[in-house]
Order: C-alpha cells, then sequence, then structure tokens
C-alpha cells in the first residue's frame, strides 16, 4: 500500500473506532430529543458509565457484564431526570444541568472508592479488531469499516436498526408525534410520558454503552475527564444529524476522525512539516470547533421538534382554547 | 379503565344499539378550576343517530364537559355511562377504545408528518412490525370517498387548509371505527363553502349509525345541524330542546339570560381623509423563500371600517405586525396621514395616534402586573407619569382609577394584578387603555375572539363609537360575520394577497367565502382608490 493511503486508512479505521463512543450516546438521544426530552446529562452519566464499566472490570474481569453495569447506571440517573421533568414539572435544563454535575461526581467517587483512586493504577486489555472475512480485504473500505472491533459492528447494526425503528415502525411514528405535538399524540391515545420515559431510559441505556466503550474499547483505563466533552459533542451533533440515527453514524465517524487526525499529528510529532508551525494541541481544538460550527449551520434550518424542553400537562393544554 | 373484555362488550352494544334510542349519559357531572366552576352538576345525554348540539358561549363549560367524556379532564363528581355501563375515562386512549373520539377546535395534527401518518397514529396497522401504510391507504381511501372526505393521504398536514385539516381530524375518527364524534367548534376555521361540505359530511355520518356531539355557540348553525340541543350558561344546563321546537331568539335567551341584539345600530359617517396606506406590502414567510405577504395595498380612511376577512394563516397576522412595527416588511411602504411609518419603531407608532387590540389578550397585558401599570404601558416613561428618572405611581395610579370606572372593569382595585381578571374584563382593560388618548387609527385585530356576549358586544360597540367619532379602523378578523357586521369595506385576504375588496351593503357571504377559498378574485382595477 502506498504510505498516504495507508494513513489515511489509519487514521480514519481509528476515527470510526473512537466515533462509535459518540454513535451510542448519539442513538439513544436521537430518540429522546424527538420525542421532546433532550437529556443533557450526557456528559455526566458517559462518565459515570465509564467508571462503573473499569469498576467491574477490575472487579471481576469480565467485560460484557462491565457494559451492562454502565447501562444499569446511566438508565437510573436518565430516569431521575426525566421523571423530574415529566412527573414533577421541573425544567429540564436546570434539572439537566444539575444531574450532570451529580453523575459526574459519582462516577469520579465511585471510582476513588473502588479502584482506590489512584489514576493509571491498573490498565485493562481493551478489544482487539475482529475482521470480517471477505468484506475486510475491500481496498481502504475493508480495513476502515470492517476490522474493528466488534462493538463498531454492533453500533452500526444499532443504527440501521434505529433508522428503521424511527421511520418505519409505530413506536417511531409515536415518538416522532409526541415530540412535536404532544396534545395532538394525547388526543390519538398514546401515553406522552410513557413515551418519553421509555425514549429518556433509551438515551441512558446508549450513554451507558458509550461510557463502557470508552474503558473497553479506547483506554483500558479510568480517568476523570476521560469523556472530555464528547458528552456534549453527542448533543449537538444529533441536532446537526435531524435526529435521523443514520446522519449521526456518519457525524459519530466524522467527528471521531477529526479527534484521530488531531492524535495522528500529535503522536507522529510532525507538526513542524505537516502543519507549518502549528502546534498539535491546536488540532484537539478540532472537533470543538466543528460540533460549533456544525451547530452553526445546522441550527439554521434545523426544525427542531416544536415540543423540545416543553412541559406537557394535559389540563392546560386545553384550557387555553 | 375497565379491562377490555369489558370494552369490547360495550363496543358491540354501541354497534348494535337501535337508532334513537340513548347510548350515553354523563350524570351530575362537576369540574372546578381555581377561582371557576366550570360545569354545575351537568346532565347531557346522547341518543345514537343524532346530532346533538351543545350550545353556550365562551366559558359557558361545553369544551370542559366533553373533554372529561374525553378523558382529557378528572371529573371532580359525576359519572359517566356508556350502553348502560358505568365507565372511567382515564385518557383519551380508553375513549377511543370505546368508540369516541373528539375533534378539538384547534386541531390536533402533527403538522410536519403526513396525513396518513397521523391517521395511523396510535393504532396498530401492522405488517410485521412495520406500518402497513399499503391497508391504511386502501382504507383512508375508502372513507374518503364514502364520506366525501377527498384528500392526498401522503401531503404534509402543514401543507393543508384548515378546511382540510378538519377533513383529517374527521378521517382519524372514522379510521378508529368510532361510534361517538365530538366536534368542538367546527365552523370558526373554515369557509362558508367548507361548512357546508362538512354538514353535508355529518349527515352521512348519521345515516351511518354514528352519533355526533356539535358543540358551538354559533345559534343559526346548531338550529341548522342538530335533532336536539342542550344549552350550557355558566357551566349549568338551562334548557334541553328539540331542534324543530326552538327558535333562534328563544334560544339567545336563554344562552346569554336576556335578549341579545345581532345587529348593533350603526349610523351614517362621511368617510374623510386618508389616514393609513399600505402599498404594495411584501412580508417574509416563515420558510425561507416564502412570502406570507404578496405585494398588498389598500387605504382606511376617516370614519371608516376597514374590514379584512379571511381563513386564519392567509397573511392577516403579518399584515398587522407589519403596520404595528413588529415586523419587518421585506418591501413596501406604510404611510400614517401621510408620513412614512414603514419600519419604525412600534414606540413611534403609537405615538402617530395608533391603538392597537391585539388578537392574543396576553399580547395586549402584562399578566403579572397590575390594572394600574398596565394601564400606563404605552404612556408611563411619559409625563406626568415619569419626570427624569422618578416614575410617579399615584399618577398611574389616579389615571387607572378613572378609566376603570369610565370603561366598567371589574377588578378587586387598580393594584390588583392582570391575572385575577376575566377575559372580558382584560378586554375593556386593553380597550380603556387603547382608546383614552382618542386613537387616529385602531388596529384591531380578530377584537372579540373568545369572548362572551357581553364583552363582544361592548367591543363592537366601542369600535363603532371610535368610527362615528372620525377615526379610522382597520378591523382584521376571522369571525367572518362580524367583518360584515361593523365593516364599511370589506377585504378578504386569501395567501398574502387581497382576493378583492368590496362595499360592505353589497357584500354577500358566499361571495366572500369564494374569495377566502381562492375560488374567485376580483380585479383589482374595480377596487383601487
Amino acid at each position: 500500500m502506498v504510505p498516504i493511503q495507508e494513513t489515511i486508512v489509519n487514521v480514519v479505521g481509528r476515527g470510526v473506532m473512537l466515533g462509535t463512543v459518540l454513535l451510542f450516546a448519539a442513538i439513544g438521544e436521537c430518540f429522546a430529543q424527538r420525542s421532546g426530552f433532550m437529556n443533557l446529562t450526557m456528559e455526566g452519566i458517559m462518565t459515570l458509565g465509564a467508571s462503573l464499566a473499569y469498576q467491574t472490570v477490575f472487579l471481576t474481569g469480565n467485560m460484557g457484564l462491565s457494559i451492562f453495569v454502565a447501562m444499569a447506571g446511566c438508565m437510573l440517573i436518565s430516569f431521575i431526570a426525566v421523571y423530574l421533568n415529566q412527573r414533577l414539572y421541573l425544567d429540564q435544563v436546570v434539572t439537566g444541568m444539575a444531574l450532570y454535575i451529580f453523575a459526574f461526581g459519582l462516577g469520579v467517587f465511585i471510582h476513588r472508592l473502588v479502584a482506590g483512586g489512584v489514576t493509571g493504577l491498573k490498565f485493562i486489555e481493551v478489544l482487539k479488531p475482529v475482521g470480517i472475512p471477505l468484506l475486510s480485504s475491500i481496498p481502504v473500505i475493508g480495513p476502515i469499516l470492517f476490522n474493528q472491533n466488534i462493538l463498531v459492528y454492533v453500533g452500526i447494526a444499532a443504527s440501521v436498526a434505529a433508522y428503521f425503528i424511527m421511520y418505519r415502525t409505530h413506536w417511531g411514528l409515536t415518538v416522532r408525534a409526541v415530540g412535536e405535538n404532544p396534545k395532538a399524540a394525547d388526543n390519538a391515545g398514546i401515553n406522552v410520558y410513557m413515551t418519553r420515559y421509555i425514549t429518556a431510559m433509551l438515551s441512558g441505556a446508549g450513554a451507558g454503552v458509550a461510557g463502557a466503550y470508552l474503558i473497553v474499547a479506547v483506554l483500558g483505563n479510568f480517568q476523570e475527564l476521560i469523556v472530555s466533552g464528547r458528552g456534549w459533542i453527542t448533543i449537538a451533533m444529533v441536532i446537526f444529524a435531524q435526529w435521523n440515527p443514520i446522519y449521526a453514524l456518519i457525524g459519530s465517524y466524522f467527528f471521531g476522525s477529526m479527534e484521530s487526525v488531531a492524535k495522528y499529528v500529535e503522536v507522529t510529532r510532525r507538526e513542524i512539516a505537516i502543519t507549518g508551525g502549528i502546534p498539535y494541541q491546536f488540532f484537539w481544538m478540532v472537533p470543538y470547533i466543528a460540533s460549533i460550527l456544525a451547530l452553526v449551520v445546522a441550527f439554521k434550518k434545523a426544525a427542531l421538534p416544536s415540543a423540545l424542553f416543553k412541559i406537557y400537562k394535559r389540563e392546560e393544554a386545553i384550557s387555553e382554547v | 379503565m375497565v379491562d377490555k373484555g369489558v370494552k369490547q362488550r360495550i363496543r358491540r352494544k354501541l354497534e348494535e344499539a337501535e337508532i334513537g334510542s340513548t347510548i350515553l349519559e354523563m350524570k351530575n357531572i362537576t369540574k372546578t378550576f381555581p377561582g371557576v366552576v366550570a360545569d354545575n352538576h351537568v346532565n347531557f345525554d346522547l341518543r345514537k343517530g343524532e346530532i346533538h348540539g351543545l350550545l353556550g358561549e365562551n366559558g359557558a363549560g361545553k369544551t370542559v364537559l366533553m373533554s372529561i367524556l374525553y378523558g382529557l379532564y378528572k371529573p371532580d363528581e359525576g359519572e359517566i355511562w356508556v350502553c348502560g355501563e358505568k365507565v372511567n375515562m382515564k385518557s383519551p386512549r380508553d375513549a377511543i377504545e370505546l368508540g369516541i373520539t373528539m375533534v378539538h377546535q384547534r386541531f390536533a395534527l402533527v403538522k410536519n408528518i403526513t396525513v396518513l401518518e397521523n391517521i395511523v397514529l396510535g393504532t396498530k396497522t401492522l405488517k410485521g412490525v412495520f406500518i402497513d401504510e399499503k391497508t391504511a391507504e386502501e382504507k383512508i381511501r375508502r372513507l374518503s370517498d364514502k364520506f366525501g372526505l377527498e384528500i392526498d393521504p401522503h401531503s404534509l398536514v402543514m401543507d393543508l387548509s384548515m378546511g382540510e385539516r378538519q377533513k383529517v381530524e374527521i378521517l382519524k375518527a372514522l379510521y378508529r371505527d368510532s361510534d361517538i364524534l365530538i366536534l368542538d367548534e367546527p365552523t370558526t376555521m373554515i369557509t362558508p363553502q367548507e361548512e357546508e361540505a362538512l354538514f353535508e359530511t355529518l349527515q352521512k355520518m348519521v345515516k351511518e349509525g354514528l352519533s355526533i356531539i356539535f358543540i358551538s355557540h354559533k345559534i343559526p348553525v346548531v338550529l341548522r345541524v342538530t335533532n336536539r340541543i342542550t344549552v350550557l350558561r355558566n357551566g349549568r344546563v338551562v334548557a334541553q330542546v328539540y331542534t324543530h321546537e326552538t327558535d333562534e331568539k328563544d334560544l339567545a335567551v336563554k344562552m346569554v339570560g336576556r335578549e341579545v341584539l345581532y345587529r348593533l345600530p350603526k349610523v351614517e359617517v362621511l368617510r374623510g381623509k386618508e389616514v393609513l396606506r399600505v402599498e404594495d406590502l411584501w412580508a417574509p414567510g416563515e420558510e425561507k423563500g416564502v412570502f406570507s405577504l404578496h405585494g398588498v395595498s389598500f387605504t382606511v380612511h376617516e370614519g371608516e371600517i376597514f374590514g379584512v376577512a379571511g381563513v386564519a394563516g392567509n397573511g392577516q397576522k403579518e399584515l398587522v405586525e407589519c403596520i404595528m412595527g413588529l415586523r419587518k416588511p421585506f418591501k413596501g411602504k406604510i404611510y400614517i396621514n401621510g408620513k412614512d411609518y414603514t419600519n419604525k419603531f412600534t414606540r413611534e407608532i403609537f405615538d402617530a395616534g395608533v391603538a392597537w387590540i391585539p388578537d392574543e389578550k396576553d399580547r395586549g397585558v402584562i399578566l403579572d402586573l397590575s390594572v394600574a401599570e398596565n394601564m400606563v404601558m404605552k404612556t408611563f416613561y411619559k409625563p406626568p407619569y415619569s419626570k427624569g428618572l422618578v416614575f410617579h405611581e399615584e399618577e398611574c395610579l389616579r389615571f387607572a382609577d378613572k378609566v376603570v370606572r369610565e370603561y366598567d372593569v371589574k377588578t378587586a382595585g387598580v393594584k390588583a394584578p392582570v391575572k385575577t381578571l376575566s377575559g372580558g374584563n382584560i378586554q375593556r382593560l386593553i380597550i380603556a387603555r387603547e382608546f383614552a388618548a382618542n386613537p387616529k387609527l385602531l388596529i384591531a385585530f380578530n377584537p372579540t375572539k373568545g369572548l362572551d356576549v357581553n364583552a363582544t358586544e361592548f367591543t363592537r360597540r366601542k369600535i363603532l363609537e371610535l368610527r362615528e367619532n372620525k377615526s379610522a379602523v382597520l378591523l382584521v378578523s376571522m369571525d367572518l360575520d362580524e367583518v360584515m357586521m361593523l365593516s364599511d369595506r370589506i377585504a378578504v385576504m386569501y395567501q398574502g394577497e387581497i382576493a378583492g375588496v368590496v362595499e360592505a351593503a353589497r357584500a354577500e357571504r358566499s361571495e366572500l367565502g369564494l374569495m377566502m377559498t381562492g375560488a374567485k378574485k376580483l380585479d383589482s382595477s374595480l377596487w383601487a382608490s
């Protein structure tokens, strides 16, 4: 292979691997936002998920179990968030922020409690790439998409499934209707609150997998700032992706690749030659700048779900007529 | 609520019930909201195959009563019986499963999905795990043909007119095989022609054995379509009559509690000089590249009420907002008394002698501020209320006291927050404030929307008084009867354009109706002045 092609394959391939973190979180968040509930705890619960996953592997050595523990923890926090909003009618932004801080702190606290709080104490072995026969030998695409760890494939399958659920099933239609016009949904006999409970829990589950993925597939170790803004990027990217799980897949890989480029520049230390004197740290800003730009572009034409952030109260909803 | 088996048994009974037998009873229903008794021990019943009118003023408790039946509100007291079985409606799902569907005044449709998706929403038309669009479409087409509700199942709801949206709502009910249909004020959003089509559809539905509850405050409409009428006043049933045994006057007395003047006396006023001139006004719409106003031009003169009729959403809101400086026109000019007031601040427009009655009441007042503070909302920064940086509250209270008495605003005091006032009194407050400065031009946008008969009459009288005092009035209203009653000239807006201007004295309801749907357009050279 030509060196430049090899570099691209390596960088983008790693981008897909890193982007899968965002993808898992994004799929659930697509449903949550579409139903009118923005799970703003994302950054916090991903940290909590990563912590729980690490402690589980640390204690039991079981990676599969670690994913489920992370999911359970994140779903619990998401449940609290949606309960406060849908049941007690508290503002999504305020409770989301509070629970973000809480979940973040809880994750770090549990880490100190269990693994002794010494970072770098014990690295766990991360998942190895599993090449898919035949497909992985396609030039360029093969090594990028089909020579990855097992969870990358799960992510692709999940986003395709999510796409069909969103646009082809009754439940997907229900979610879209609830986020657009909860009153209409209620009048059609749909349980608005239950729908939002489910989507919020789904986004919690996705964040749990994403957090665990950081441990078992990316870093193998827990640090306080392990999520480093990926939760926020997910929230922004979901809007950029127009709440479409397939676009979310593309967006995730794009942001993953941005991250991968930065890493590549850092590792190869060729900043002077490649970048004309720009220190490699600047490349670390790329995903964040990209997310700001993406939001600016997306927000201009984005038709936000009309009921996003809005609290639906039945007796108020019609008394105004 | 009740388990599936009981629901199915009731459904079967509903279908098998004989025409004319009582299928639904609401007994002793009471519902209170903080400070208001919406329904006070109301009894209501429905017979199979009838259209039962529920007549009453705004705030009489009609919608609340039906929302209780539909499971949206929980009653404080009372029982609902369907086919001799007591039921407990916990949510619309219970009502739908019992064969009851409600069509709200403001339609409950999801705008950015298709007609078909709206109709199958909440039902189970499945093929494996996916939605079975084919079967759904076939059923929709069959129902459309049968009941005269032509609609393309694949168009987006946001592209539909109000009349078409109503068809979708009715199709939704039919698709769910409903036996009882509740229609809340179905004639407020549609044109006279669409009204006719709706009545025909209703007749077809009744022939098929459906029963319909028809909520309305319009007496002639209720007299025309119903078999029986229940009249509600202040949350109580005041009468239940067969339609053929009553007439307009009788119903008006029952509904309002006194005789109502449907025609207000209107004196001859000579048309004076031009006050408002709108020239080739274009305004951007909600979407990019779409205009909500397409070159609107007209003039309003002293001593004249210029009415603008049309179905909601045809650019009326944008027109009014452009004139009031609340929206930036794309191009065109607005002159007030000959001076250019295009794109000026709203405050400057007020200072030019313009008064305005907005259509949302909470746009005309700040609900959490007091009556007095709201009274000086437009003038508080000027003497005598403010001198320099100091605000003189006593001046403001004195002024408020005076106008509150003059306009008979019922309030606990001028320091009471406006949100404690009833809708009619908020309207009086707005009118008091706007009329106090003897405006040269009044912009009234749906001035009687949501008001009861008394407040409506008061508002209309005041507008006519203003005309007698040689002021100019631009009346933009979705209520065609109101426009026809008050105006000297009538313009009809359709899709951001003026479809025609006619002298009120020569205006025909049906002709205006055709213009409202775009079926007729007058040559602009006929009215351009």
